[in-house]
């Protein structure tokens, strides 16, 4: 039996690190893009977000405007390697500093994996079946699939937000430090607007840009290579896992010539 | 959306190591709830998988944690049903959705008290191959050898209840013939300490549904479930229904909203009518609050004759994990035709206004809903059906 993923449009992109917030211009870093905005929460919340959540409400803001979909009618996927890891070791030191304190309650329910869902869909009162998920160096492509399967069953339009934040200095091992990032798709059954693209596996690679030396290394840069090459012309856009083990995902362009 | 036979189970927490173990004391209303170990640095009653837990084996060494140590012993029971899955599908047909809140943390937590005290994290410490959520995973996929797409759901504690949905959606757009779903979570401090400082934290042994209920427990444990596209087996995935509160990180909608449109889609989903629902396993923790609203969208959506039984007093709320082990415990009940006692219960907090099960009693039910509800308003309900 064969898969019978829907073909798909992506309709919204978008893209933010400090410094960056195109993924076409990915040459020297632009000093003014400091912190996101994360203006689909209230300003007084927003401020005491972490990165993670901000960073998820800056890219689920604009790709939903560019595809012209309301995030309150969406189902949202939050897709992250480590998720609300500075809240987590915040609470770490803290335990480990004074073994008897009780733990600040609102950084707890802050280092779940789902917050930046929770605070969304508080902030745009979706109630739609929203989900945060993780997997190595699968996760824009388990991402892409979840959206896809998602559009399947009817529960789209989709905001895939793929986002990552530093590790704390603690635990980063060699190699391990990184700016954060967040990357958006929207991805809906296919309509005029938007990529056309089809969701499959096979052997691929493709000519992908150098990243900023800044994020290269954050464990879900992959997502901005996707991006990048969504909005150029690359006809089969690699997704991962990069694993001898197993079979990697692509995305197919259509219309982009022959593979 | 189809359903799909559940053709094989198993569960790992406080009531024993193997399945077997955990139904025949569900079946008794054998408690495995018990004093907190010293390790844990934290007084109060806690669901403590019994063990031992052996080490992973040598090329898996390096993701050693509690975490997968207690995925390893829950997957014992399924060797043979997988490896039957993996001749009839091949391995690259079965996929695997993993829910965890937690992760390998409890690791990270002496690895930060290791860094205090010698500054430095301990030799052989990776937070990659043990916190991460997808260390388990790995594991989890190396141990039984799945090669289909994988992925950890962390949703808090629908985690393993919202599995299902991405299996089912998964089977229905035929990317697998197969999948393994479950969940799995250890004790840490993180938790323990974290749900103090919310205080819902009952020292005693917790009492869901009742009127002397004071608080949740907070548990351990791994469960699975192996849903193919054909089969025969103890229950059948009938429907999932997924929804947002969006009104709070940690208090459910006052009137129950996310928890009745979760019961809601699951029931259109598994196409049947509310009266065919025999029984609610409910999310149960054993706070005033989460029963009360829990009742009141039961009573709501059902009505005040279905009944309902809440089983954290049998294992504590195992969170990540607590999703899946409920639909074994589900599961097991339909299969073996009895509603298990509501350990903890009695008295029943009558003002709920729901039918709380609080006796053992052989029991014949089509259809039973299992509900998972976390932080972030996340709600996550699942309608299981009798196999055959």
């Amino acid at each position: 039996m064969s898969a019978l993923l829907p073909e798909l449009s992506i309709t919204g992109i978008a893209f933010w690190a400090p410094g960056y917030d195109d993924p076409l211009k990915l040459g020297a870093a632009d000093p003014a893009i400091k912190a996101p905005k994360a203006e689909l929460l209230p300003a007084r919340l927003a401020r005491r977000c972490s990165l993670l959540t901000r960073m998820s409400a800056e890219v689920v803001a604009r790709a939903s405007d560019q595809a012209g979909i309301e995030p309150s009618a969406a189902t949202v996927i939050l897709a992250s390697v480590y998720g609300e890891i500075l809240t987590t070791g915040q609470l770490l030191s803290m335990m480990t500093e004074d073994p008897s304190s009780p733990l600040s309650p609102t950084r707890f329910h802050n280092s779940v994996h789902n917050t930046p869902i929770g605070y969304l869909s508080i902030a745009t009162e979706n109630h739609s079946g929203s989900t945060a998920i993780s997997a190595g160096s699968a996760t824009v492509a388990m991402a892409l699939l979840e959206a896809a399967t998602t559009v399947a069953a009817g529960q789209g339009p989709v905001v895939v937000a793929i986002v990552e934040e530093p590790l704390p200095e603690g635990l980063a091992p060699d190699g391990g430090v990184y700016d954060g990032l967040a990357v958006a798709f929207v991805v809906e059954s296919r309509r005029e607007a938007g990529v056309a693209v089809r969701l499959t596996q096979a052997e691929a690679s493709a000519p992908l840009p150098d990243l900023p030396e800044s994020f290269a290394a954050n464990p879900c840069a992959g997502a901005v290579s996707v991006a990048a090459a969504l909005l150029g012309d690359v006809a089969v856009i690699p997704l991962g896992p990069t694993n001898s083990r197993d079979r990697a995902w692509i995305l197919e362009v259509e219309g982009r010539g022959g593979r | 959306m189809g359903s799909y036979p559940i053709t094989a189970f198993s569960a790992t927490n406080a009531m024993g190591n193997t399945t077997a173990e955990v139904v025949a004391a569900l079946d008794a209303g054998r408690s495995g709830l018990r004093p907190c170990p010293p390790e844990f640095g934290i007084e109060g009653i806690c669901g403590v998988v019994p063990g031992p837990l052996p080490p992973l084996p040598s090329a898996l060494v390096d993701y050693d944690s509690r975490l997968t140590r207690i995925a390893q012993v829950s997957l014992d029971d399924l060797s043979r049903p997988l490896e039957a899955a993996r001749k009839r599908w091949g391995a690259d047909r079965i996929g695997l959705i993993l829910g965890t809140s937690t992760g390998g943390i409890y690791e990270t937590e002496r690895a930060y008290r290791h860094l205090k005290e010698h500054g430095a994290l301990p030799e052989g410490y990776s937070v990659e191959r043990q916190h991460a959520l997808h260390a388990g995973l790995h594991v989890v996929r190396m141990l039984t050898d799945l090669r289909g797409p994988s992925y950890v759901v962390s949703t808090a504690c629908s985690s393993s209840a919202r599995v299902c949905a991405g299996a089912m959606r998964l089977l229905d757009a035929a990317v697998c013939d197969a999948v393994l779903v479950g969940g799995v979570d250890s004790l840490c401090g993180l938790t323990l300490r974290g749900f103090s400082g919310l205080e819902v934290r009952s020292l005693e042994a917790c009492r869901p549904f009742s009127s002397d209920r004071a608080g949740i427990n907070i548990g351990e444990g791994a469960a699975w479930l192996l849903l193919e596209r054909l089969g025969d087996g103890p229950a059948r995935l009938l429907g999932v229904g997924e929804s947002g509160d969006a009104y709070h990180m940690t208090s459910p909608h006052p009137e129950g909203l996310g928890a009745r449109l979760a019961m809601e889609r699951a029931i259109e989903a598994g196409g049947i009518d509310p009266s065919e629902v025999g029984h609610v396993n409910v999310h149960g923790t054993g706070t005033q609050q989460n029963d009360a609203i829990e009742g009141r969208a039961i009573l709501d959506l059902l009505g005040p004759e279905v009944a309902v039984v809440a089983t954290k007093g049998y294992t504590g709320h195992l969170l990540g994990a607590a999703g899946a082990t409920e639909l074994v415990l589900t599961a097991a009940a339909l299969d073996g035709g009895f509603l298990p006692a509501s350990v903890g219960a009695a008295p029943v907090d009558a003002s709920i206004g729901v039918r709380v099960n609080v006796e053992r009693r052989d029991f014949v039910s089509r259809a039973a809903l299992s509900n998972s509800f976390a932080f972030g308003g996340s709600n996550v309900s699942v309608l299981l059906g009798r196999g055959g």
